[in-house]
């Protein structure tokens, strides 16, 4: 039986629940570690098996990640906006007869260093890549960076592909003239939940692990103007100590590539202050088989098509339709995605590595059953708010949900509006209220002003099972501004 | 809205493991200092709602999970049990009932038997029941205790009952629980299994 050992750098897990504490104070963190291990490879559960198990026909697209496009081309929207006339399997992979495709290792892929992408930007949209910076042990931040932002811009995006086990983010982010968007150090103060999401700052920001992004506009009340941005990149681990004790913060070295992505404006009727009313959303669909979905199985699926048509139906109310899609397979081993966060032994990481060459559009993983590190079921996760934009194959380049709505009596989920949802918070949207416990603890809303507060008829509200499904104009605008959406051409 | 003041020292973190965006977010049980710019609304302790009714919230969700301390602020005198309560009562939302019994390993060994006898009641459905086998072999459980329970499991004619172990055993630590594994490989057949066990043999 070979075995065969190499490194791979994996995300330990962790949620640490603190016991309860005298005079009923309770805590909980959430914390990440990084260890070293040594992992066996699956050969002697398969020795024949080897080789990638992403099958992918985009390898041959050419990269244009530094692409920049004219836009002064008319709107045309929804050229592939019917996903029924799209669904074609392009790449399709061939299982083999036992089901056995082999695994990379894509953890070890993550820190390799970002791949060549193989997708083509859509016209009104410039992408350009900052640098590939690294830091140092002890280094809190990497920076400060700046990008110029032509006039025609209406909105943009920071994504920060770093190394795996390490938490990025943006920080100190000014605009022209000094306004200031993101704080200063915001990732410390307590107030901003645990320094992972800045509730205290004018442009609402999150730090995620491995990769983030962030997306300006994300609010009514802010808009981009025309000069030079500056900012820093937040780079930290959280490590748990034992289940009881607070976080350690560290500041290991690493390298993070920062991409900018630019949406320009169109000189349109269909277009307010430059943001075109109607836009497409290409998607990559990854099948695991759960369920019997693959890429071959996917385009004929009576589920599958419902999910898209609720997907379809739910992002119509804001200008949204689906584009272009892409399907692909992925090994039965991911059926089960444990450490949703990343935090626990890196599958969410691992299947977004795996992305690499997909092409232009938002990653969509269909799975079983997605575990919190500590257990604890969702029905789907999403890379970030937003996730990375411009860029594929990070830790954070996947939206996952799953595909399993079998669950007894009730209420069912309805996997397309969970689809929708994640989606939602991949282009940029927050829940639009947070589940406050019963009222054991303040709920946090959007920074938007038209969705009210536990209006549960909202698709982004927390609560999946009262199957909201309403989407504002200020999330419209929100998700129609991530450069992920076109408004034109093909990708 | 203003929210209320707490004093320093009592600033913990409690609550939900946001998992909405690939967050493991803390929230904070005070945001005193939070703007008005990030609005927040403040509980009233007369809102509070009873034990039973604080856990069925505390399970709702798409994408966030609430933590050991979040449930253990909802049922604190016997968590446990609220949960298996919930997790059997026919009358709540399937998924609900998923919910609660796939939080249960975050209470670590006092959740530890009734995940067991979860797993084997034949009441419940294969997938609460994998939830079950899963979170049973996450629940702190000594290895050698979830090495014997998990060969009698890995016989079921089920194969999700055997996924679910293989998935399990991921979080269960020793040598002979990678030597059952493997000898389990040598028979299984279930594509699906096998991919489990190639994919867990990978994290071990």
């Amino acid at each position: 039986m070979t075995r065969q050992h190499r490194t791979a750098w994996v995300a330990i897990a962790v949620t640490a629940a603190l016991a309860s504490c005298g005079g009923g104070s309770t805590g909980a963190v959430f914390i990440e570690g990084v260890a070293s291990v040594d992992a066996v490879s699956d050969a002697w559960l398969d020795p024949d098996a080897s080789g990638a198990h992403l099958s992918d026909g985009h390898a041959d697209d050419a990269t244009s990640l530094d692409t920049t496009a004219d836009f002064d081309a008319p709107i045309q929207v929804d050229t592939v906006s019917h996903v029924d006339l799209v669904l074609q399997a392009d790449s399709v992979s061939k299982p083999d007869s036992t089901g056995d495709a082999g695994q990379t290792d894509a953890l070890a892929a993550l820190d390799a260093g970002p791949a060549a992408t193989s997708f083509k930007v859509p016209p009104g949209v410039t992408t350009m890549v900052l640098g590939e910076f690294s830091h140092k042990q002890g280094d809190k931040v990497i920076g400060p960076l700046s990008v110029k932002i032509p006039a025609d811009a209406i909105s943009f995006t920071l994504s920060f592909d770093g190394t795996h086990g390490i938490t990025y983010g943006v920080d100190a982010l000014q605009g022209p003239g000094g306004k200031k968007l993101v704080k200063t150090g915001w990732v410390n103060k307590s107030e901003n939940v645990g320094g992972q999401m800045c509730l205290s700052c004018k442009l609402r920001v999150t730090t995620m692990l491995s990769a983030a992004g962030a997306l300006l506009p994300n609010a009514p009340d802010l808009s981009v103007a025309a000069g030079t941005y500056t900012f820093s990149v937040l780079a930290l681990k959280r490590t748990l100590i034992t289940n009881y004790q607070p976080l350690a913060i560290s500041y290991p070295p690493g390298k993070v590539r920062v991409t900018v992505a630019i949406k320009h404006a169109v000189k349109s009727a269909a277009a307010t202050q430059g943001l075109p009313l109607v836009g497409a959303l290409d998607l990559n669909f990854y099948f695991t088989g759960s369920n019997g979905l693959t890429a071959a199985s996917a385009p004929k699926h009576t589920a599958f098509l419902g999910w898209i048509a609720t997907l379809k139906t739910t992002y119509q109310q804001v200008g949204l339709s689906i584009g272009q899609v892409h399907y692909h397979d992925l090994d039965a081993g991911y059926q089960v995605i444990e450490g949703a966060v990343g935090f626990d032994k890196g599958d969410f990481e691992e299947v977004a590595a795996l992305t690499k060459q997909s092409a232009w559009g938002v990653n969509l993983v269909f799975v079983r059953e997605i575990a919190s590190p500590y257990g604890g079921a969702v029905l789907g996760i999403s890379g970030g708010a937003p996730g990375p934009v411009a860029v594929q194959g990070t830790g954070r380049s996947v939206v996952i949900v799953t595909t399993e709505s079998n669950v007894g009596p009730g209420i069912v989920p309805d996997i397309g509006l969970v689809m929708a949802h994640e989606l939602g918070h991949y282009l940029g949207l927050f829940h639009n209220s947070e589940n406050n416990f019963g009222g054991f603890q303040p709920a946090i809303d959007d920074p938007l002003s038209d969705t009210p507060s536990n209006d549960n008829n909202n698709l982004m509200y927390f609560n999946g099972a009262t199957k909201g499904a309403s989407l504002s104009a200020q999330q419209g605008v929100v998700m129609r501004g991530n450069p992920w959406v076109r408004h034109g051409g093909q990708p | 809205m203003i929210v209320p003041r707490q004093p320093r020292s009592r600033l913990v973190l409690v609550g939900v493991a946001l998992t909405c965006c690939g967050l493991g977010v803390l929230t904070p049980a005070s945001l005193a200092a939070t703007p008005a710019a990030a609005p927040t609304r403040a509980s009233t302790p007369a809102a509070r709602p009873s034990p039973r009714a604080a856990l069925l919230a505390a399970l709702q969700g798409i994408d966030t999970v609430p933590n050991a301390a979040a449930l253990r602020r909802a049922a604190p005198d016997n968590t446990v049990a609220e949960l298996v309560a919930i997790a059997t009562d026919a009358r709540i939302s399937g998924w609900i009932r998923l919910r609660a019994v796939s939080v249960l390993p975050m209470l670590g060994a006092p959740a530890a038997d009734p995940l067991r006898q979860l797993a084997d009641r034949g009441d419940l459905s294969t997938r609460l029941r994998w939830w079950a086998v899963y979170g049973w072999l996450r629940s702190s459980v000594p290895p050698a205790q979830a090495l014997a329970q998990a060969r009698r499991w890995l016989a079921s004619p089920d194969w999700q009952v055997r996924e679910a172990v293989v998935r399990g055993l991921r979080h269960v630590t020793g040598e002979p629980v990678t030597r059952l594994l493997q000898q389990h490989a040598e028979v299984e057949r279930d594509a699906t299994v096998r991919a489990a066990l190639r994919h867990v043999a990978r994290r071990r």
